[in-house]
Parts: structure tokens; C-alpha cells; sequence
């Protein structure tokens, strides 16, 4: 097809894109690197110079970190309860909204459609003040309950499920159920949800990554120390008590990333997917 | 209006639910929605009262009735409190509950709760912002706890001062005192300047010029290999201190001619190469502690303990303490109790305890060596101490000293906030030479303006 | 989109109307929950937000009195919400222009059958990566990578002999907004490459045949064909990422807290300091907040059209 000079310079283009591609790929990967290499260092070799292979630190930054009431699995536990509540929440009715929307026909549908689309745009952000005073005026300050009841109405997730929904359903699915009396609940629980695991596969991973790193939220309403998660206990990283004491200040970063790059390596294929089917934004 | 009404109680429907789901406790839910309902207009008696109602009802959410909580950003609250408070009262018959607040999230943390039920019953507050919750006039006035006051009469004036409000409701006492001074490496000092005891070094720097001058000779002596301090955070607090009047006036911001000087002197240090330039508490300020590069430090007592001695164990001995250009104090921590405190009387219990008890002052001063607010305990120690870091030189009476001249009264409720505005938008970037002397201002103006839009910024 | 769902039900409707009219009531119970919530959560603290920017509402204060327009002057006066404004969009634009234009690139390379390059995937996930992992983490990342006098950056700078004395980046304007619109640049390309792929592979194939049988170059059908096909997506990116963009807060906020000199101050760091911080201004940051909103929704009506315009496209396709 192409002649050899031709194919030459195919060839030499090639090399040039993947040796830049090799360079994005670093850049990925060596803040991370960075990060967990010093995590395994002692504070005067982090200040000798760069390094790009761990040493044998590891368990002391740790150790004083916990020394210093850096509790990061209570960060964990903490991040893990809230990120998993809401995410079954926002699923579960996100679906039911969804399935309402495609299946029935009843008044005020397009208006509430047109809401989600809406409220897709506008980030909960712009309305944190009058949330926060809301939040403090029920006396729900320094509770989980604000960070995951939220969830329920979540328009992205119904507009994500709302596209898949429309691919695969089919009115005889719920047709021949009905006629076999069940009631309009079981047939959600039991026809819709199942034939909905890829995108509700695809939504859990989205929404419990955009509330795992929630930050604002949770620094605005939670103070108990105990009660911290993992972006908050972070944050500490950044006051006096670490200056000095790299190795574990590096620790605890490297241990707020490494589940987050656990869970890529084995998702990355549905989160890319996920991506590139909604054109989602956190 | 109707439609408020729809929402309030749709909002309130959900309130229930979700505390329901959330706490198993349907109490908490009912009155939460009615302090969403009225939490705006409703009076602050009428806050109270229903909180009462609430607390005999169930238990609040933090800690509860029988549970005295206790919120502090520093350690030492849990030392006074478990091995001293404690050890003495046993059966108390409640529990006292300790959060540590880091300093920087302290009042972050604390304002959204303060004078709401949620609130602690007894704060910690620290120099920086103690004048704000003082005079925020949600404080318990501790004139009708007798036996506290009559211990208080021991304090000292200053931290009396402080811990009272405009109108002379005094709502927070301390256990300790906060005096400044100067310390710096006898032997770089004889090395290099030929200064030979701490008279000689007071004298050498006892006013801003000398200082200067004493600097410079320290660079020539060098080549500028030894800087006579770390940087801005040791020139800004003596040159706080001596200010005429606070940050704030009547309600009009006030930059007093020592803030000027205090620009000046730390440009000309930075352009002239005679401190170091490091941060605050950064890595380089601490590292100072241990080299050979930094000749002296502002610290007061607490820094002293916190951060010199720990940091300099390759240096110790050769340290000595002055007065310096400026007496000065610096930090501090008072207590006081919270007006929505369901335990009053037992908080009370406990600052008097920390704040006026002979017994406890004395026990703390000869443990710790902290300076304590009791002029009796002061007196009574001063004479006994010897500290081997300093190289036998008695610090405790070398503070104490600096105690009589300090003057609580530029303390202001903005410290804080203006302060740190002020090092960070006007002092650094003009000591750097980033900024002109106007540009900075103004940048610093603008930001006081912004944090409190009432306040006259020109 | 209200044309994608009549297209879709459209089939057997009127076969099934009449047995369907006893169904329909449960449209209602299953989209009561979101309701309630969207009421409680959205809604209710929405038009809050709207109120206490009408009132006094600040420092200890615990009752709100209405004071008419007066927040909104004041606002427009103040000069550090302005900067922070300015600040806001210039982060932004500082990071799109070049994450689009190296999207744009990425996708071009991914998709072009000339190339036929392998291991696309790979590369793909690798780009994307820094995108899931926590803000706030990434923040203290680049806060110790680039911190002053010793961190890993100026150990590099020094040891290569790039510069003499290391250099103090938080210290400086400029450095200091690159290194926040670069957080934000490296957190995002690898998204917009993605969709933008997508995109390019949506495109109808036999438009690719036909103009290479014309005789047009890769790039050509790229510039030609791609590029115009390709703005309504192109549309929804950026504004997506403007709204997002205005969101901007863990990474300044927890890089140097909005400094040095106000420079990386946003409106959403504004608005935190505002409610949280200093007086506790909360009629202040709501009032921030409402021009946000305002803000915020003036670019969504714009992608809100962008939106009808793409999915009027696939449906387009869909019939093809």
C-alpha cells in the first residue's frame, strides 16, 4: 500500500508517539511514585536528594504517625462507610427514578426530566451555605447522616441510568410480568435491576470514587476527630506537626492513594468505559 | 410564606426520618426540627430553654448530661486534666470528655457549634483568638463562682485583663503565663562578637538599633555564614508587643507606627543578609535550632519546652536567654465555660481548679517548668531552678521578670484573622522585596475589609 | 432530549394505553423519593442560600434581619472577590487551552487507522489515573513535591544544574497559578481524551471513505471532517469543565490556602473564608454563592442546548 519511505516515516512517527506517550505515562505515574518511594524513607534521606527506589522506613513513618493520632484506618472505615451508603442509595433510587421516567407516562414527567437535566449542571457547591445553615439548624452537624442521604437525589446517576435503561427495555419485559400479577415494585427488583448490573456496575465505582474524595462537605460539617475522613485526615498532613517529619508525612499520603490505585488497576477497564459512555463528570 | 411552611415541613418530615434511621433516637428528630423551625428567629433564651427541655428528655449529641466536655487544641489539657484533676477528685460522679483540636481547625471547628446545644461546655482558647470568644458574650461570667474569684486575686493582672470582657465581665482565666525573651548561642555570641555573659548581650541588643548594629557585626564576623536570627517570626512578636494600640479601634483598623518599623527592620534584615528568611516553625526553623547558622531565637516560655529544647539536643548547654530589644509575650491558653453548658457549676469546678489551685500551680510549675498565672506559686519557685539547656541559667526567673511588663490590653478579638493577614499579605512579601511598601498594605487592607466588611480599613 | 424519550415509548403505545393508565400513578411513588430528597437537599438549601444573601446574617448573629440589595453592592465593591473572580477564570483558561489541545491531539492519534497504534487502552488508563485519585491528596502531593528549600522538585532542578538556588514556588504568582492550573490540567486530559474519542468514533465511517478516496490526507479529513463534526462535544467539554472550573477549591485551598498575594484565591475559597473564617460572614458568602449560581447557570442553558444538539446527532445516526 505505501511505499518504503512512506512506511519509513510511519514507522519513525510511531516511535516518536509512543516515546511521548511514554512520557505522559510517566508523568502519571511518578508523582505517585515520588510519594510512595519516600513513604519507605527516613526524613534526611528524603532530604538528601531524589530517589526512585523504597528503602526500608516504611514502619517507622508509621509508627509515628499513629503516634501522632493520625488514625488513618478509622480514615478508612470512616471514608468506606459513608462512600458505600450513599453510592446503595443513589443506585437503588436513582434506578427506581430512572425506571419511572421510561416506563410510565404521568404529568409533570418532562418538567421533572428537564429538573435533572438542570440540576446535572448546577454542583451542589453553589448552595453549601444555605445547606451547611439547613444542616446546622436540624442539628445534624458532625454527622454522617448530611454526607449520604443527599445521594438519593442523584441526577447525574439517574441520567446515566435513564440512557441505559432506554437501550435495553422493552415493553413486553414488564408486560407478560404484569399479567402474572406481580406487583410493580417486584417487577423493578426483579426484572429491571438485574438486567441494569453493567450500568449500576459502572455508576457504584463513579459514585463511591466522587464520595470517597469528597472534601468540602465533610470539612464543613464534621469536627469530630473520630468521625474524619480520609481527605480530612490528609489535610492534617499539611500543618506543623509534620514539617519536619517527611518520611511520615509522605507515609500518609501514600496511604490515602494506594486503595484508590488498588481499585484502578483492577477497574480501570469499566471506569474508562463508564467514561467513555457518559461523558461523566465527578 | 406558604410555601416555606410546605418546605420547613417536608424538611422537617425528613429530618425525622433520617435521625430515625440514623440514631434510633426519634427524641432528637422532633426537636431538631423545631430548632430548624426557629433557629432563626427564635430568641437565644428561647434557644436555651428548649434545649433544656430537649436535654431532660434524652441525651444530647455531644457527650450528654453526666459527660463534661472539654474541647482544647494542646496536649497539656489532657496531662492537667487525667494525671492532676483527676488524681485529686476521683469520684466526681461524671466523666470528663477531652477533644484535641489541631489549633488550625480549633476555631473552624468550634464557631458552628459555639452556642448551639452542640457546643462543649468548657473551651480552651489560645492568645490568637482568646478575645474573640471572650468577647463574644457567650461565655459564663465566673464572678458568681466565689471561690474561683477569690483565687483569682492571686492571678496575674494581664491574664485577668485578657480574659475579661469590654464591659468588665471576666469570662476566662489561665493557668499560665506567657513571657518572651530572646535566646541565643553563648558560644556563637563569643566566638564571633566576643560577648561573654547575658548582661553583655542585653546591653548589646537592648534596643532595636543595637540589635541591627549587633547583627551586622555578626554578618561582617562571618562573611555572613551566621545570621543572627531565622527570620520574621522572631522580629514580629517582640515588635507586636510594643504597639500603642490593637489591630482594631473602634471599629477602625489601626497600623501603628511599630508595624512600619516592624517592615522596615525586617526588609532591611532580609536585603542586608542578617536573618535567615525561613518560615516560621518550617523545616529551616527547626533545623536552625541544631546548626551552627542561626545565632538567636524569640520564643516564650512554651517555645522554649516545645520546640527549642526538643530540636536542639546537639546544642544544648550553649543556649542563654535576654530580654532582647522588646519585652514581650506571646501565646497563652485560657478557659472558660460555654453559656449552653448543662454542667456549669462542674466546669466551674474545674478552671478553678486549673487556674487558681496553689497546690495544682505549684505541682505544675516544678513538673513541667511552665510560668504559671500565680504570683504566690511564681515567687515562691522562682529562686529554685537551674536549667542545664541553658547552661544552668534559672529561666524561671528570667521570665518571671518579663511578667510585670506585659500588657494584655492590644489584645484584640481580630488577632487572628488580621494578623495572619498582615504576615501574609503585607510583612513577608514586603521583608522579600516582592512588594512596595503601599502595594502591600493595600493588599492587606483589602483582605481585613473582605473578612470583616464593617470594619473601617482607611 | 425530550425527542429521545417519545422516539423511544413511542412503539405499542397505543396498544397498551389503556391497561397502562393503572400503572401510571406508580410513575409518581417511585420518583417521590428522589422528589422529597431534591426538595430537601437541593432545593430547600438552594433558595436558602438565596434568603441569607438578603440578610445580615454574620459573626455570632443567630437571627436573620433582610436588608434588601445591599450584600450584592457590597460585593460588587469588594475588591478580593473580584480577584478571586479574575483568579477563578484565569485558572481555568490556563489549564483548558492546552488540555484540549493535547485531547484533541491524543484522540486524533488514537483513532487515526493510518497509525494503527497499539496498546491505546493502556495508555488511555494511564492518562486518566491522576483523575481518581482524592483532590485533597493530590494537593499535598504537589505542596511537598514542589516545597521550598529541598523538596523533590528542587532537587532535581538542582542536581541537573538547572538552577543555583532552589527555587521557592509558593512564593511566587505565576509559579504558583501554573502549578495549580498544571494539578488541574493533569487531572483532566485524560477525561476530555476519552470523550473527545468517543466522539470522533461516533462519527460516521463512510464520511472517512469517501473523502480518502477523494484523495484527502489523515490530517486533512482530521481538520475538514473531525473538527466540525465535533463542536457541539467540543461545546459540552468546555463548558462542563468551565462549571467545574468554577468549582475550584481542594487544590488552591490546600496548595497554599489562596495565597501568595491573593493569587490562587477562588471563588469558592472565597466563599469557604467568608462563612468559616474571619467574621464568619455567611451573608457574604451566600451572596458569593448567588453569583456563582447565577454564573454557573448562564454557561448550563449554553451546554443545555449543546446537549439537544448532540443527541439530536446520535439520533440522526441511530436512524442511518
Amino acid at each position: 500500500m505505501y511505499d518504503t519511505s512512506n512506511a519509513k516515516k510511519l514507522k519513525a512517527q510511531r516511535t516518536l508517539l509512543y516515546v511521548f506517550f511514554g512520557l505522559l505515562t510517566l508523568l502519571s505515574i511518578l508523582p505517585f511514585w515520588i510519594v510512595i518511594v519516600n513513604a519507605t524513607r527516613t526524613a534526611p534521606q528524603i532530604q538528601q536528594g531524589l530517589s526512585l527506589i523504597p528503602r526500608g522506613n516504611a514502619w517507622n513513618n508509621w509508627t509515628f504517625l499513629r503516634g501522632r493520632g493520625f488514625n488513618i484506618l478509622q480514615g478508612y472505615g470512616n471514608s468506606f462507610f459513608i462512600a458505600a451508603s450513599a453510592t446503595t442509595l443513589s443506585l437503588y433510587f436513582s434506578s427506581l427514578t430512572a425506571y419511572a421516567l421510561i416506563v410510565y407516562e404521568f404529568k409533570g414527567k418532562k418538567i421533572m426530566w428537564g429538573l435533572i437535566l438542570m440540576l446535572i449542571m448546577i454542583p451542589s457547591q453553589v448552595s453549601i451555605i444555605g445547606f451547611y445553615r439547613f444542616i446546622a439548624n436540624i442539628g445534624l452537624l458532625n454527622n454522617y447522616i448530611p454526607l449520604i442521604l443527599p445521594a438519593v437525589a442523584s441526577a447525574p446517576t439517574v441520567f446515566f441510568m435513564k440512557q441505559y435503561l432506554e437501550t435495553i427495555y422493552h415493553p413486553a419485559l414488564v408486560d407478560s410480568a404484569r399479567i402474572d400479577g406481580a406487583s410493580e415494585l417486584k417487577i423493578f427488583h426483579t426484572i429491571i435491576l438485574p438486567l441494569m448490573r453493567p450500568a449500576l456496575a459502572t455508576m457504584a465505582i463513579f459514585g463511591f470514587i466522587g464520595s470517597w474524595n469528597n472534601f468540602l462537605l465533610p470539612l464543613i460539617l464534621i469536627n469530630e476527630r473520630s468521625m474524619y475522613t480520609l481527605p480530612m485526615l490528609v489535610q492534617l498532613l499539611t500543618t506543623d506537626g509534620y514539617r519536619t517529619e517527611f518520611g511520615a508525612m509522605y507515609m500518609g499520603i501514600a496511604l490515602s492513594i494506594i486503595p484508590l490505585i488498588l481499585l484502578y488497576t483492577f477497574l480501570s477497564r469499566y471506569i474508562i468505559g463508564g467514561v467513555t459512555a457518559g461523558g461523566v463528570k465527578q | 410564606m406558604i410555601k416555606k411552611r410546605l418546605l420547613l415541613g417536608l424538611t422537617t418530615l425528613s429530618a425525622l426520618a433520617l435521625v430515625a434511621c440514623g440514631n434510633g433516637d426519634t427524641g432528637a428528630g422532633g426537636d431538631a426540627g423545631d430548632t430548624g423551625d426557629t433557629g432563626d428567629n427564635g430568641s437565644e433564651e428561647g434557644e436555651v430553654l428548649e434545649t433544656e427541655d430537649g436535654e431532660e428528655f434524652e441525651a444530647p449529641t455531644t457527650g450528654g448530661a453526666g459527660v463534661l466536655d472539654v474541647w482544647t487544641f494542646t496536649d497539656e489539657a489532657q496531662t492537667m486534666i487525667n494525671d492532676y484533676y483527676l488524681e485529686e477528685f476521683s469520684d466526681l460522679g461524671y466523666e470528663i470528655n477531652i477533644s484535641i483540636v489541631p489549633t488550625e481547625e480549633f476555631e473552624t471547628q468550634l464557631d458552628p457549634v459555639f452556642n448551639t446545644d452542640s457546643a462543649p461546655d468548657v473551651i480552651f482558647a489560645e492568645q490568637a483568638f482568646v478575645k474573640k470568644y471572650v468577647e463574644s458574650g457567650m461565655l459564663v461570667d465566673l464572678s458568681q463562682y466565689d471561690s474561683l474569684m477569690e483565687g483569682a486575686e492571686n492571678t496575674y493582672d494581664y491574664v485577668v485583663d485578657i480574659g475579661t470582657q469590654e464591659d468588665g465581665t471576666f469570662v476566662m482565666n489561665s493557668w499560665q503565663t506567657t513571657p518572651g525573651a530572646f535566646f541565643y548561642r553563648q558560644d556563637l555570641a563569643s566566638e564571633h562578637l566576643g560577648i561573654e555573659s547575658e548582661d553583655e548581650m542585653q546591653e548589646a541588643i537592648g534596643d532595636w538599633d543595637g540589635f541591627l548594629d549587633t547583627a551586622r557585626e555578626l554578618r561582617d564576623a562571618t562573611d555572613g555564614s551566621v545570621y543572627m536570627i531565622s527570620g520574621r517570626g522572631d522580629l514580629a512578636h517582640p515588635y507586636y508587643m510594643s504597639r500603642e494600640q490593637g489591630w482594631v479601634v473602634d471599629n477602625q483598623l489601626v497600623i501603628d507606627e511599630q508595624i512600619y518599623e516592624l517592615m522596615e527592620t525586617a526588609r532591611t534584615m532580609v536585603e542586608e543578609g542578617l536573618m535567615m528568611d525561613a518560615d516560621p516553625q518550617g523545616e529551616e526553623y527547626f533545623a536552625g535550632m541544631n546548626g551552627d547558622e542561626i545565632l538567636g531565637y524569640s520564643l516564650p516560655t512554651w517555645g522554649m519546652h516545645f520546640w527549642l529544647v526538643p530540636n536542639g539536643d546537639q546544642t544544648a548547654g550553649n543556649w542563654r536567654m535576654v530580654t532582647g530589644p522588646e519585652p514581650y509575650f506571646r501565646g497563652g491558653t485560657w478557659i472558660g465555660i460555654t453559656q449552653t453548658s448543662d454542667m456549669q457549676d462542674e466546669a466551674a469546678h474545674l478552671i478553678e481548679y486549673l487556674t487558681t489551685s496553689e497546690n495544682f500551680m505549684r505541682a505544675w510549675a516544678e513538673d513541667t517548668g511552665d510560668v504559671v498565672s500565680h504570683q504566690g506559686v511564681v515567687d515562691e519557685v522562682r529562686g529554685d531552678y537551674e536549667m542545664e539547656f541553658l547552661g544552668g541559667q534559672n529561666h524561671y526567673d528570667a521570665f518571671a521578670e518579663g511578667i510585670e511588663r506585659i500588657d494584655g490590653s492590644i489584645i484584640t478579638e481580630y488577632d487572628q484573622s488580621i494578623g495572619g493577614a498582615f504576615d501574609d499579605l503585607a510583612l513577608t512579601p514586603y521583608s522579600k522585596g516582592e512588594m512596595e511598601l503601599e502595594e502591600a498594605l493595600d493588599a492587606f487592607r483589602m483582605e481585613v475589609q473582605s473578612l470583616y466588611p464593617d470594619i473601617q480599613v482607611d | 432530549m425530550a425527542t429521545t424519550t417519545t422516539t423511544t415509548t413511542a412503539t405499542g403505545k397505543q396498544k397498551r394505553l389503556a391497561k397502562r393508565k393503572n400503572h401510571d400513578k406508580w410513575g409518581y411513588v417511585f420518583m417521590a423519593p428522589f422528589f422529597l430528597f431534591f426538595l430537601a437537599f437541593n432545593f430547600y438549601p438552594m433558595f436558602y442560600t438565596i434568603y441569607l444573601s438578603f440578610t445580615d446574617l454574620a459573626g455570632w448573629a443567630t437571627e436573620a434581619n433582610i436588608v434588601g440589595f445591599r450584600n450584592f453592592q457590597n460585593i460588587y465593591n469588594n475588591m478580593l472577590f473580584r480577584r478571586a473572580v479574575s483568579n477563578t477564570f484565569i485558572l481555568w483558561v490556563v489549564n483548558f487551552i492546552p488540555q484540549i489541545v493535547l485531547a484533541f491531539l491524543l484522540a486524533y492519534w488514537f483513532t487515526s487507522r493510518r497509525l494503527n497504534l497499539k496498546g491505546i487502552g493502556f495508555f488511555k488508563s494511564l492518562f486518566y489515573l491522576p483523575n481518581i485519585i482524592t483532590a485533597a491528596s493530590v494537593a499535598v502531593i504537589f505542596s511537598s513535591l514542589f516545597s521550598y528549600p529541598r523538596g523533590p522538585i528542587n532537587q532535581f532542578l538542582l542536581s541537573g544544574g538547572l538552577v543555583d538556588s532552589p527555587v521557592d514556588f509558593f512564593r511566587s504568582v505565576v509559579m504558583t497559578r501554573l502549578i495549580v492550573s498544571f494539578i488541574q490540567f493533569w487531572m483532566w486530559y485524560g477525561q476530555t481524551t476519552i470523550v473527545l474519542q468517543a466522539g470522533i468514533l461516533g462519527i460516521d465511517e463512510n464520511l472517512f471513505d469517501a473523502a480518502r478516496v477523494d484523495g484527502a490526507t489523515d490530517w486533512q479529513s482530521f481538520t475538514k471532517i473531525t473538527m466540525p463534526l465535533m463542536k457541539p462535544i467540543t461545546l459540552y467539554v468546555l463548558i462542563t469543565s468551565l462549571i467545574g472550573g468554577l468549582q475550584m477549591f481542594d487544590i488552591p485551598y490546600l496548595l497554599t490556602g489562596g495565597g501568595p498575594q491573593q493569587s490562587v484565591e477562588t471563588m469558592i475559597t472565597f466563599i469557604y473564608k467568608q462563612a468559616f473564617q474571619g467574621g464568619r460572614n455567611l451573608n457574604v458568602a451566600a451572596t458569593a454563592s448567588v453569583v456563582l449560581l447565577l454564573m454557573t447557570t448562564a454557561f448550563s442553558l449554553l451546554v443545555f442546548n449543546s446537549f439537544r444538539t448532540r443527541s439530536s446527532k446520535q439520533i440522526k445516526k441511530g436512524v442511518k
